[in-house]
Formats: structure tokens, C-alpha cells, sequence
């Protein structure tokens, strides 16, 4: 009998906290081929649940308490990750690097858009260095090969406070960017030490290579606290504000 | 008492004594209410066969002898798989399968040796929903129905109540993109 408690409890134990994946919606990304740009992305809402009445209540009451917003979605709730392999599709060896953006519910940070926005504006192409919130090692991919990867949740969770550091404590995102907060806290100084960080809710993956390739992707969310909405239901839908640099 | 005398108690008390059987007194085995508790592995066949794999898996059953020959029971199986997509960012991930399932049992008692032929129905739940994202089901199914047969052989210990045993059966699990699935376990079952 208690073999079997024990083996029921093992099973129980290994449903716990199992993550979710998300694929984009219209696929894998290819780039390169002939008539193709170099650079595509796509973009995956994850979808969350809007806060019940009393959870907003909750919300309310802590934002008081902290002087600034709380986050319904927040990183020590959520562990997100990115799955995946790169095909090349030519002929040639080539090289392929993957890149990160997303939105939490306060700031959108789309490096892209900023680099345009930029550009419009008048600045010099070889002046416009924008960093996307991961920036991916470009990888050299033999003909016909396909190289795996994974964007960790700890990549993810880095990036997370680098763009609420980013939205709403002025952070420079060059200082925030390049170093790792464990290592050099450089730029989160506007940041308070009782602030709640918030989790993406939106993902956006960038594929530039030099040569024919696909990327085939995945994003794999372990929602600690049942927020995933994976029924009917009303989604969260924040309205995120775009990120702009100070000119 | 002199020697022939002696010889002839003896040889008395061989004729009129009880002979013991050899065999084992199957109607003394316990019988009625029993659990099992097994171990072993599941392989997927069909589509599945790759990307699942073989899977390590653990189960239990609880049951009641209706009779000598038929039981019900109340069976839970779980397994777990590292996925194999090649090429595919659906490899190495760990996915997990449990099922429940009512069984009806049917056995075949030969001495300590009992083959037993047994089929039920339940529901199985997949641990995520990567099978959805890789064609294998339909986007976000969790929940199958599943129908399964199989066979186990069991060897009683004489002790009573424990006996020990392998098994094997055959799933099929409705709305997952394969042929089945095969599971072959050691258990070991204690009746109360």
C-alpha cells in the first residue's frame, strides 16, 4: 500500500508545473531565398487571462502600498523560453543569428521600429546601433544542416527587467542591454529595490541570415500561477506603450 | 522393545500417515480486495514511435476478486518521454503521459502460476501540449480516451497474500496520431 502511495504521489508530482508551447501562427521563418529579404520576424501573444475582480482589487491595493503599478504578469510567476533549429536551406554555408524583442503591459520594445523610427528622423544608417532586447551569438550552419538552440528563461528573465528598466525607470537600454544585472548593475540604478518585475506577454523573434534558411521556433511558458488562459475566455490584451528614444 | 518391533511402528506409521501434496492450495490464497504495484516501460508504435520513444513508467492497481476467475479494478499508469523531433524545436523535451483506467480481469489459475488476460477503458492526459505544436494531435488536445487489452503472467510466493508478475498490454489512445502505444511491466501485487 504504500508503494502505491508513493507512486501516485511520483505522478502527481511530475504534472506540476509543465510548460505550455506556442508556436507562431503562421510558422516557421524562412529568409534568403531568391526574392526574399534577409530578416523576418514573428511575433507570439502569449495568451494570459485578465485578472478576476478581486485579483485587480489585490493589484490595486499593492500599487498603493509601492507607490508605482503592480504587474499582473510578473517574471517570478511566469518562466518563459525559446526552442529552436535552424535549417539552411542553400547551398552554402552560412551565418544566422536569432534576436529577441517582446512587450510587457507597460512598455513594447521593438528594436526594428526604433532603428526605422530613427532613420526617418533623419539619423545616419552607420550611425543607428539599436540592440534588440536578446541578442542572439550568430551561428555558421553547414549546408542541409540544422543547428538547435534555446533561448533560456534565465536570457528571458534578464531581458524582462532590462525592458521594465528600459519603460519605466529610464533606463539607457545600451547599459542595460550589454551587461548582465548580476554582473554589472549598471543603468538599473533608477530601478527601486521593491520593484515587481513584469513578465512579457509578448514575443517577438527577428531571423536575419546571409544565406537561404528557415528557423522554426517555439515558445515554452511554465505559468506558475494558472494565469495561462487555456479554455475560452477573455485574453489579456494591455495596451503597452511603444518604446521611443529621448531624442 | 526389540529392533523388529521398532521397524514395524515405523512402517505403520508410514502407511496410516497423511501424505503431504506437492502442489499448492490455490483455494487458500487470499482472495478479494488487492493492489499492484508496478514498474517498466512504454514504447510508442506507429507515427509516435520516434518522436516519443520509450518511455519509463510506473502504475498501480487496485482491484476485487469477484470471483476465482474475474476481477475489476481501478488501474493508473503513467510514463515519461524525451520527445525526438529531428529537426524540430520540439526535440528534447520532457513530456509525460498518465492515464486511469476500469478494467475487467480474467485469470486462468495453474497451481502458484496464474495467467490472467484483461481489457478496460479510460481517459489519458498528456503532461503539455507539444504533440499539438508537431501535427501529432490536434492543437492544444490534452485529454484522450483510451482503450486497452493486455496480458500478465503471475507467480504466487505462497506467503498468502503476495505474488509477483509481468505484464504487458496495448493502448490505444483516440485523438493522438498513432497506432498505440505497448507497455511491459513487473509487478508485484499483495492481496488483502
Amino acid at each position: 500500500m504504500r508503494a502505491i502511495l508513493l507512486m501516485t504521489v511520483v505522478i502527481l508530482g511530475c504534472g506540476t508545473n509543465t510548460p505550455n508551447y506556442f508556436p507562431p501562427d503562421n510558422g516557421p521563418l524562412e529568409v534568403g531565398a531568391m526574392g526574399q529579404p534577409r530578416e523576418a520576424t514573428a511575433v507570439v501573444t502569449l495568451p494570459f487571462r485578465v485578472p478576476t475582480d478581486g485579483e485587480r482589487q489585490d493589484l490595486m491595493s499593492e500599487a498603493q502600498g509601492l507607490g508605482f503599478a503592480a504587474p499582473w504578469l510578473r517574471r517570478r510567476n511566469i518562466a518563459i523560453s525559446i526552442q529552436y533549429s535552424i535549417t539552411n536551406l542553400d547551398k552554402d554555408r552560412g551565418t544566422a543569428q536569432v534576436l529577441v524583442d517582446g512587450a510587457n503591459e507597460f512598455t513594447s520594445y521593438d528594436a526594428r521600429a526604433i532603428r526605422a523610427a530613427m532613420l526617418m528622423a533623419g539619423a545616419n544608417n552607420n550611425d543607428v546601433v539599436v540592440l534588440s532586447l536578446i541578442q542572439g551569438v550568430p551561428v555558421s550552419v553547414e549546408p542541409g544542416q540544422t543547428v538547435s538552440g534555446v533561448v533560456r528563461e534565465d536570457d528571458i528573465a534578464e531581458a524582462e527587467l532590462d525592458l521594465d528598466a528600459i519603460g519605466r525607470w529610464m533606463a539607457t537600454p545600451a547599459a542595460v542591454l550589454i551587461n548582465a544585472s548580476e554582473v554589472n548593475a549598471v543603468g538599473l540604478e533608477r530601478v527601486p529595490a521593491e520593484v515587481v518585475i513584469p513578465a512579457l506577454f509578448r514575443v517577438s523573434v527577428t531571423f536575419t541570415s546571409n544565406k537561404h534558411m528557415r528557423l522554426d521556433f517555439l515558445v515554452r511558458v511554465r505559468d506558475k500561477k494558472d494565469q495561462l488562459l487555456l479554455s475560452d475566455g477573455d485574453t489579456f490584451a494591455p495596451m503597452a506603450a511603444a518604446y521611443a528614444p529621448r531624442p | 522393545m526389540n529392533v523388529a518391533t521398532l521397524v514395524l511402528a515405523l512402517l505403520h506409521a508410514q502407511i496410516t500417515g497423511e501424505p503431504v501434496s506437492p502442489y499448492p492450495d490455490a483455494t487458500k490464497f487470499a482472495r478479494g480486495i488487492y493492489s499492484e504495484a508496478e514498474v517498466g516501460a512504454v514504447m510508442f508504435v506507429g507515427e509516435a514511435r520516434t518522436p516519443m520513444g520509450t518511455g519509463a513508467a510506473v502504475g498501480a492497481r487496485v482491484g476485487y476478486d469477484l470471483f476465482r476467475w474475474a476481477a475489476v479494478q481501478v488501474h493508473t499508469f503513467g510514463s515519461s518521454h524525451v520527445t525526438h523531433f529531428p529537426r524540430m524545436p520540439q526535440s528534447g523535451q520532457l513530456l509525460q503521459l498518465y492515464q486511469g483506467t476500469v478494467e475487467l480481469k480474467l485469470t486462468a489459475r495453474f497451481g502458484q502460476i496464474a495467467a490472467a488476460a484483461m481489457g478496460g477503458a479510460g481517459m489519458a492526459r498528456l503532461s503539455t501540449n507539444l504533440l499539438g505544436t508537431a501535427g501529432l494531435t490536434d492543437p492544444d488536445v490534452r485529454n484522450l480516451p483510451v482503450l486497452l487489452g493486455g496480458l500478465t503472467v503471475d507467480y504466487h510466493t505462497l506467503s498468502r497474500h503476495f505474488s509477483f508478475g509481468l505484464g504487458g498490454n496495448f493502448a490505444k489512445y483516440q485523438r493522438l496520431f498513432t497506432t498505440g502505444a505497448v507497455a511491459v511491466t513487473a509487478f508485484a501485487r499483495y492481496t488483502f
